[in-house]
């Protein structure tokens, strides 16, 4: 049973669902067919029909009819209850392994009572109503890469509960970070080196690493090269008093260990140096980010690492 | 995880279950009529401990205690009830459950089921009664628990809201439901032998009337039978509705004779057809009233020799006959039989009363019509007192009516006159039946009732066949023109009739009282009366009569189909409601520019619209920019008064492109 309800899951028509622009469930996306109550609901009319018959009560049949009409238009109203709705799909925050993912919905403004979002384990329930809502819904996560959210199925059997309408949505997949380490320390042999050249330059105004424009910045240190090669506004740092050396994050320095665990290890670096406001770069066999600070730099680096081994990179 | 799993994780609400438990009880309480107090009060008991559950949180039985309930509910049918009704064995059996489902009343599947029994609950009650008050509060239930249901689809029970909601498929359900209730294909016979109304009493005219009988009957304010007549009606004078026609007279009460078929079709007057359909109220008897001679009627019914209508089975339910009767007639068989009855007497009969008669026949010796002129001025200028209340009379009741105490109702008239025609030697006999009735003003049908129960003579003048002859008209004129005023008449002693000068507050009354007859008369008519013979003139009037028996059937399906078939049709071109009506407003607008013949594939936002707009109407730059501008504003600027919104609105309306 589950082996041809699964099969004919698969027959169903999808859409994907990103967030370079919404979906509208149309007319090819909406299938229905009747709950179990509504099977229910047709052994009450066949009872009550039989009533009727035999009775040969007119007030009766008239209830009956009622009933049914009320029922088959239940499904229409079923139908349009998700009909004609459409979805933006917010583009995910990047989230480390391990936590959740948190996928946000903006359905069109309308009343839909009752609708539910499903997604994996995950059911969101809500009325719509005229005021714009947002649809929150989180998945675990346990690898880095590209994760594939799976499919959102959003049902409504508003407003008798005898019929199902649904539709399914096929998500966008989303980055998801390695899992950082808890603790890592920079290997001995590239720190002590910097250390020397950090007080080497203490006081030069001297270049060493671009970060992303802040307002504020002074005009003269913007990057206006970069500019031209449209890399966005970038702010060139000098080196000067209390600035540390860059510092690069260099994959071979974490011999011993397995691949994710260096991935790890570089991933609490990353962060690490990211909040102590120091730059820094990776060295990864086949990929080098030279050093910077930023929230570009971060995901950027970030980025790398999640993909390091997969075919995307 | 799916949709009704989520839906089942949202504990029942308080007012879903207490709702609940006051519907299904409102639904159960006309049963109190049925099925005895035990089981309503079996009934009470599980849905206040439910619901003292829900306000204070008490426990529900646990599993032994549900048992033992079971077995006490089990038991209170069986001995309460005979097992020979089915409807009485089901509805029973059917709230007993409902109280014990109550108590394990936990999800939203105990819910829908609930609510679903409580559809066959109503249902149940229209097998007992089917009057238009009770179907109107049951129709009002079934709505309420259509509203239930959608509560418990909804994630917030809010009362407004599932009530709107409930209230708009019901009036959207209305039409294809009225469709199959006309078109449905009727049975003519239950699919199993079924016996209503075991032992109901009705009231009516039963086919042996004793004196005193059809007095008793006159002060019930029951209605007999509603009449609709297709033309005017005619004067109230020559409604008279023939029931029972009896012969036998044992001086004290008149029976049926021996029954005969009919002899030689009647002689009518073809202008005096009267067209008309009677709805005729639960009898227990096989009388059809019909007015004067019957000469058109529904296959179901039959004509015997006396030419009454009589139905095959006894009229247990509210029934609809179509029917032709002709009011000038001649009615000219008298068999050998007959006028043997027709000349029967008691076997005493008192001695003044054989003299009055004698008398009469030695001054008119051959005619018979002057005989019977004398006999009615007899009634007329003696001192007789047509009244309900006529006393106890003795051992020869109509010798001590004629000429003691000479107050009587109509039988006594009609039992006295046709008894001293057979003196005389002139076959006669005492038909009972109906006459007059009360015409509601609106809607113009005539009710009546069993205050109108009456009874007359008819006697045999060879000349002119049966002749109906009333002597209560004779006594009191007014009796034939008027219907009795029950409410004035009961106190006194002589009997009071309905005039016009009434005072008004009566008068209001009354109207009302025509309205709300006019409303039952027509749910009598269209609902309760509706059968296959209906169905079939239907069928007939639209023309597809060719069918036959198959017509309601092939016309539901075609219009079923057809609809199917432009729903389909619809929503391919359908777009879905906006219900956003800011949304609404701006395809208003779009709309109009695209009228204009301004190409704007859908995608575009408001700039680019703006854009392409006025290149294409330089003239009209102003208006379509502050049109663009207000709703860029309203959509995605703080702004959103409702002033505004009207404004854009107005803006949007009065926009005028060339």
């Amino acid at each position: 049973m589950n082996a041809l309800r699964r099969r004919f899951h698969r027959l169903l028509r999808r859409q994907r669902l990103t967030p370079t622009g919404p979906a509208r469930i149309d007319r090819r996306h909406v299938y229905i067919l009747p709950t179990r109550y509504g099977w229910l609901f047709a052994l009450l009319l066949v009872l009550m029909l039989v009533a009727s018959l035999n009775y040969d009560n007119n007030p009766a049949y008239l209830l009956t009819f009622l009933l049914f009409s009320l029922a088959a238009n239940g499904m229409y109203f079923t139908w349009r209850n998700l009909y004609g709705l459409e979805l933006r799909l917010h583009s995910p925050e990047p989230v480390f392994a391990g936590e959740d993912l948190a996928i946000r919905l903006h359905p069109s403004r309308g009343s839909r009572p009752a609708l539910a979002f499903c997604l994996a384990e995950q059911v969101s329930l809500s009325d719509l109503e005229q005021e714009s809502a947002a649809v929150e819904l989180r998945i675990p996560t346990r690898q880095r890469g590209w994760m594939q959210p799976g499919e959102l199925e959003i049902t409504t059997s508003y407003p008798l509960g005898l019929f199902r309408a649904w539709s399914i949505l096929e998500l966008a997949e989303a980055l998801v970070y390695p899992r950082p380490a808890s603790e890592a320390e920079l290997p001995p042999g590239g720190s002590g080196e910097q250390d020397d050249k950090s007080s080497e330059r203490e006081g030069d105004e001297e270049f060493y690493a671009l970060r992303d424009f802040k307002p504020g910045d002074p005009l003269s240190h913007i990057h206006w090269k970069g500019v031209a090669r449209e890399r966005g506004l970038m702010t060139k740092q000098f080196s000067g008093p209390g600035v540390e050396e860059p510092v690069v994050i260099d994959w071979d320095t974490f011999a011993p260990n397995d691949a994710e665990t260096r991935l790890s290890l570089m991933t609490r670096l990353v962060i690490d140096a990211e909040q102590a406001g120091r730059a820094y770069g990776l060295s990864l066999p086949g990929s080098e980010i030279s050093p910077a600070l930023g929230t570009r730099q971060f995901h950027r680096c970030l980025k790398t690492l999640a993909l390091f081994g997969s075919k995307a990179t | 995880m799916s949709l009704s799993d989520a839906l089942n994780d949202i504990p029942l609400g308080s007012r879903q279950v207490g709702g609940l438990v006051l519907l299904l009880g409102a639904a159960i309480l006309p049963h109190a009529a049925n099925l005895g107090a035990p089981f309503i009060l079996f009934f009470l008991v599980t849905a206040l401990w439910r619901l003292g559950s829900v306000r204070w949180d008490t426990g529900l039985p646990g599993k032994w205690l549900l048992l033992l309930l079971m077995l006490v509910a089990l038991g209170l049918v069986f001995s309460n009830i005979s097992l020979r009704d089915g409807r009485l064995v089901g509805t029973a059996l059917l709230i007993v459950m409902l109280g014990l489902k109550l108590l394990e009343l936990k999800s939203h599947r105990d819910m829908y089921i609930c609510i679903f029994l409580g559809y066959f609950v109503v249902l149940t009650q229209f097998l007992f009664n089917t009057s238009l008050w009770l179907a109107l509060y049951l129709f009002t239930l079934s709505l309420l628990f259509t509203a239930l249901l959608v509560g418990v689809n909804r994630c917030r029970f809010d009362p407004r809201a599932i009530l709107a909601s409930a209230s708009i498929q019901i009036a959207y359900a209305l039409p294809l439901a009225l469709l199959l209730f006309v078109l449905f294909p009727r049975l003519n016979s239950p699919l199993w032998a079924i016996k209503l109304h075991d032992d109901t009493a009705f009231t009516g005219i039963s086919g042996d009337i004793r004196l005193g009988d059809i007095g008793r009957l006159s002060q019930s304010g029951a209605l007999a039978f509603r009449a609709d007549f297709d033309s005017e009606p005619p004067p109230p004078a020559h409604l008279y509705w023939r029931g029972p026609v009896l012969w036998k007279f044992d001086g004290r009460t008149w029976t049926s004779g021996e029954d005969v078929k009919p002899t030689r079709s009647v002689a009518v007057d073809p202008e005096s057809q009267i067209d008309y359909e009677i709805t005729l109220e639960p009898s227990g008897q096989h009388w059809v009233f019909a007015l004067d001679i019957p000469t058109d009627f529904p296959d179901s019914l039959s004509l015997n020799g006396y030419r009454q209508l009589l139905s095959a089975e006894p009229v247990e339910k509210r029934s609809l006959y179509r029917l032709s009767s002709h009011i000038r007639y001649r009615l000219d068989d008298l068999s050998a039989l007959q006028r043997e009855q027709g000349l029967q007497l008691p076997p005493t009969v008192g001695e003044r009363t054989r003299a009055l008669a004698a008398s009469w026949r030695v001054r008119h010796p051959q005619d018979d019509r002057a005989l019977l002129a004398e006999a009615l001025r007899f009634f007329n200028q003696e001192t007789f007192v047509y009244t309900l209340s006529p006393g106890v009379l003795g051992d020869d009741p109509v010798e001590q009516f004629l000429f003691e105490s000479r107050r009587g109702f109509c039988e006594h008239y009609a039992s006295s006159f046709t008894l001293l025609m057979r003196l005389a030697g002139i076959p006669a006999r005492v038909v009972a039946g109906y006459q007059g009735g009360s015409r509601n003003p609106i809607g113009g049908s005539l009710s009546v009732y069993q205050s109108d129960a009456h009874a007359w003579s008819e006697v045999w003048l060879d000349q002119e066949g049966w002749v109906r002859v009333d002597p209560t008209a004779a006594v009191a004129p007014e009796r034939v023109e008027n219907s009795i005023d029950l409410a004035g008449s009961t106190g006194g002693d002589r009997i009071i009739f309905d005039s016009t000068s009434v005072s008004w507050l009566k008068r209001v009354v009354r109207g009302g009282g025509w309205m709300v007859d006019a409303i039952e008369f027509n749910w009598n008519r269209w609902v309760l009366g509706f059968n296959p013979e209906r169905q079939k003139s239907l069928m007939q009037r639209v023309g597809l009569s060719g069918l036959g028996h198959y017509a309601p059937a092939v016309v539901l399906s075609l219009l079923l189909v057809t609809g199917l078939v432009v729903v389909f049709v619809l929503s391919r071109r359908y777009r879905g409601v906006e219900t956003d009506p800011l949304k609404r407003d701006w395809n208003r607008f779009l709309a109009k520019l695209r009228r204009a013949g301004l190409e704007l594939p859908p995608w575009l936002g408001p700039e680019a619209v703006l854009q392409r707009a006025q290149t294409r109407w330089p003239g009209q730059v102003k208006d379509l920019r502050e049109i663009t501008r207000r709703y860029v504003q309203l959509r995605y600027g703080t702004l959103s008064s409702p002033a505004f919104r009207k404004q854009l609105r107005a803006q949007i309306r009065q926009l005028r492109i060339p």
